[in-house]
């Protein structure tokens, strides 16, 4: 009988697996309709949108743009287009490209300067566009590229999610087993530890900064100056020899950079976690992932006073801010979910290969340099790597989100973030069963 | 007959040859070969009751310091089980968790949590703690100013006084000069006739027979013997003069 049970697991499992595969390919092939697109003129502090309807842009008639309620004179800057989802940019397109598009002006002039299209004239001011601006839109419309990705996402994350429940239903179903090792059983072992060693945690976290700057002239001032000059060398190197034309370069590298400052310091020091605590490991027993934990809690306390500086950048450059800087917590939630887990999944290996800490290394410079620390992803990379990356890479994601909602005020990629968000858990999830399962063997081996 | 403190029942525990092996050696021979796989407990299993002080000896290499580090939790052993029945279980090791940057304080704070107590409660006991380790005004400086004495002084005093239920000491009685010796013996006696039950490897068969009610002899991770003090020290006396 209980022979039985166990099969009706695996074929279920077996089952989930054919099921994913099946999905993948549907998502991947399915033919989706064509899509509405959201055209947004970025003009200063005016900016404009136009909603152009699938049926629209398929026969040809989008040609007309017209600008309603807006004063006698204007200045675009860019023009985003958005798809399906509005957070999802499809494209930027900047004012030379727009010049290019525009076929002639009616009711007004348009001048086109170093900065910006300038509109001038009465109201009900128009563009018409060419025939390039039609079929650029049709291949927008029709392309259904990032969408594909991010349902795959949400779909796998669904995937899995059953794959955990049916390894719960497994728990329940088993009795008597004292040596259970189900998934509720950790999750309670999980916050059973997080509760018991949260004192020591934080005490940890601070008595270890504490002892970093105790020697130190300048004490806690590394921290804000290490950013700082960081910065000001990627400026210097990227702004003005390389010629970056982002205006405002500080601010939009600075703000990324905390992000992954915190993110590579954390993978960093997990890949040589256990080598590294030794001293406690061997001595007494501590769940590793606090020692993670607190070393997460000590940067989160550099990056409280990188944070000031960010502040009193963004007051000295004028920044203009508005609600949607909301945005930047839960970006800042998923990347610290996914640095905890990727980092318990690297602590679990660099106990037993002892050389993953430089292949780590370089795996984490070339992630900083496609991450878009340094460049906008979506403008600078070629056309279809941009929306890979974007959708591919969380890190990307989540400074895209942060940089958006902090110097630009918009939402940014909130479906590639909810699916991200949930991947990281995932990791989460791997990472500490993992830990938990092999961590008793740790000691017998550093 | 009193409750029984700790159980450890038919444990054994391997060690894996597994050092510093590199991306490419992991990648080509998968698993590991029996060869390497060395038994350092094989199939001790006693029970000690509460309040008890159970001397463990037996030569070096013989698996005492693994044992004790399993009870402690450290690690899982590979078969058997050991059953702490709920009770705190501290190692007493030198310097658990120290930081040398940060002050003797500080580091008390620190290795009273790994211990598994309450913020306040290590804080009510830092007093005690600071004297009982002698430390004086050593005590804000950093530890690594300390000198190999004071330091293992002072992680002495924090597992003697911080209480957990059972203890488990490693050949650290003889710690600093001659008049702290003393003092820890004492604290001993004072453990003894306290409810704590204590678990002690050493060497000096003076200390084992003074302190313990009983002794555990074993002999290449083999059970050999357990049984009353006297009995069992006098025959593994016997046994090493060969």
């Amino acid at each position: 009988m209980k022979e039985k049970k166990f099969t009706v697991f695996k074929a279920v499992r077996i089952l989930l697996v054919l099921v994913a595969l099946a999905g993948v390919a549907a998502i991947a092939l399915y033919p989706f309709g064509n899509r509405n697109l959201t055209l947004h003129f970025i003009a200063g502090e005016k900016d404009f949108t136009v909603v152009r309807s699938s049926a629209e842009i398929a026969s040809g008639e989008c040609r007309e743009v017209k600008f309603d309620e807006h004063a006698d004179e204007a200045l675009i800057e860019k023009v985003r287009i958005y798809g399906a989802s509005r957070t999802t940019l499809l494209k930027e397109i900047s004012h030379d490209e727009l010049s290019r598009y525009i076929e002639r002006v009616e009711n007004g002039e348009a001048q086109w300067t170093k900065d910006g299209v300038i509109l001038t004239g009465v109201d009900n001011i128009r563009f018409f566009m060419n025939e390039d601006y039609v079929t650029l839109l049709q291949k927008l419309s029709a392309s259904f590229f990032q969408e594909r990705f991010i349902l795959t996402g949400y779909y796998l994350c669904l995937i899995v999610l059953a794959w955990f429940l049916s390894h719960v239903a497994e728990e329940r179903k088993k009795e008597g087993n004292w040596n259970n090792h189900g998934p509720i059983f950790e999750i309670k072992k999980f916050a059973g530890d997080i509760r018991r060693y949260r004192q020591y945690m934080v005490y940890a976290a601070r008595t270890d900064l504490k002892a970093e700057v105790a020697n130190s002239y300048l004490n806690r001032l590394w921290w804000l100056l290490e950013p700082f000059f960081n910065m000001i060398v990627y400026v210097l190197v990227f702004g003005n020899v390389m010629g970056n034309s982002v205006e405002n370069y500080a601010t939009f590298i600075f703000s990324a950079l905390l992000m992954w400052n915190f993110f590579s310091k954390t993978i960093n020091y997990s890949v040589k976690l256990v080598r590294n605590n030794k001293d406690i490991i061997t001595k007494v027993y501590i769940p590793k992932f606090i020692i993670l934990l607190s070393n997460m809690i000590l940067n989160m306390f550099k990056l409280w006073f990188s944070l000031i500086v960010l502040v009193v950048m963004m007051f000295i450059f004028r920044v203009q801010i508005g609600f949607q800087l909301f945005w930047v917590l839960p970006a800042y939630a998923v990347m610290v979910l996914l640095a905890f887990g990727v980092g318990m999944i690297f602590l679990h290996f660099g106990v037993y290969v002892d050389d993953l800490s430089y292949a780590v290394g370089i795996l984490l410079n070339m992630l900083m340099f496609l991450s878009g620390i340094f460049y906008d992803v979506m403008t600078t990379l070629p056309e279809p790597l941009n929306a890979v990356m974007m959708c591919l890479n969380p890190i990307a994601v989540v400074i895209d989100t942060t940089r958006n909602a902090l110097l630009y005020n918009t939402a940014a990629n909130l479906p590639a973030l909810g699916v991200w968000f949930f991947i990281s858990v995932i990791f989460c999830c791997i990472g500490v069963h993992t830990v938990y399962k092999n961590e008793n063997s740790y000691v017998k081996i550093v | 007959m009193k409750n029984i403190a700790l159980e450890v029942n038919h444990v054994s525990i391997d060690y894996r040859n597994l050092m510093h092996m590199s991306m490419h050696q992991s990648l080509l021979q998968k698993g590991v070969k029996r060869a390497d796989i060395i038994r350092a407990v094989d199939d001790v299993s006693f029970t000690v009751e509460q309040g008890q002080i159970l001397g463990i000896v037996g030569r070096n290499g013989s698996g005492k310091t693994t044992l004790l580090r399993s009870i402690a939790g450290i690690f899982r052993p590979d078969e058997g089980y050991i059953d702490t029945k709920g009770n705190r279980v501290s190692l007493m090791a030198i310097g658990i968790g120290f930081n040398p940057n940060n002050t003797g304080r500080e580091n008390i704070l620190k290795s009273g949590m790994l211990l598994g107590c309450e913020l306040d409660y290590v804080k009510e006991h830092m007093e005690e703690i600071i004297e009982f380790s002698e430390l004086g005004d050593f005590i804000e400086r950093p530890v690594r100013t300390y000198s190999s004495g004071m330091y293992s002084k002072l992680s002495f005093a924090v597992t003697a006084i911080l209480d957990t239920d059972i203890m488990l000491v490693d050949e650290v009685l003889s710690v600093g000069d001659e008049h702290f010796r003393q003092k820890s013996y004492k604290k001993m006696e004072e453990l003894m006739l306290s409810d704590r039950t204590v678990l002690i490897v050493s060497h000096a068969t003076e200390t084992l027979k003074k302190f313990c009610n009983q002794v555990l002899w074993i002999n290449d991770g083999k059970f050999m013997k357990l049984g009353d003090t006297e009995e069992v020290l006098a025959e593994y006396d016997e046994f090493m003069s060969l």
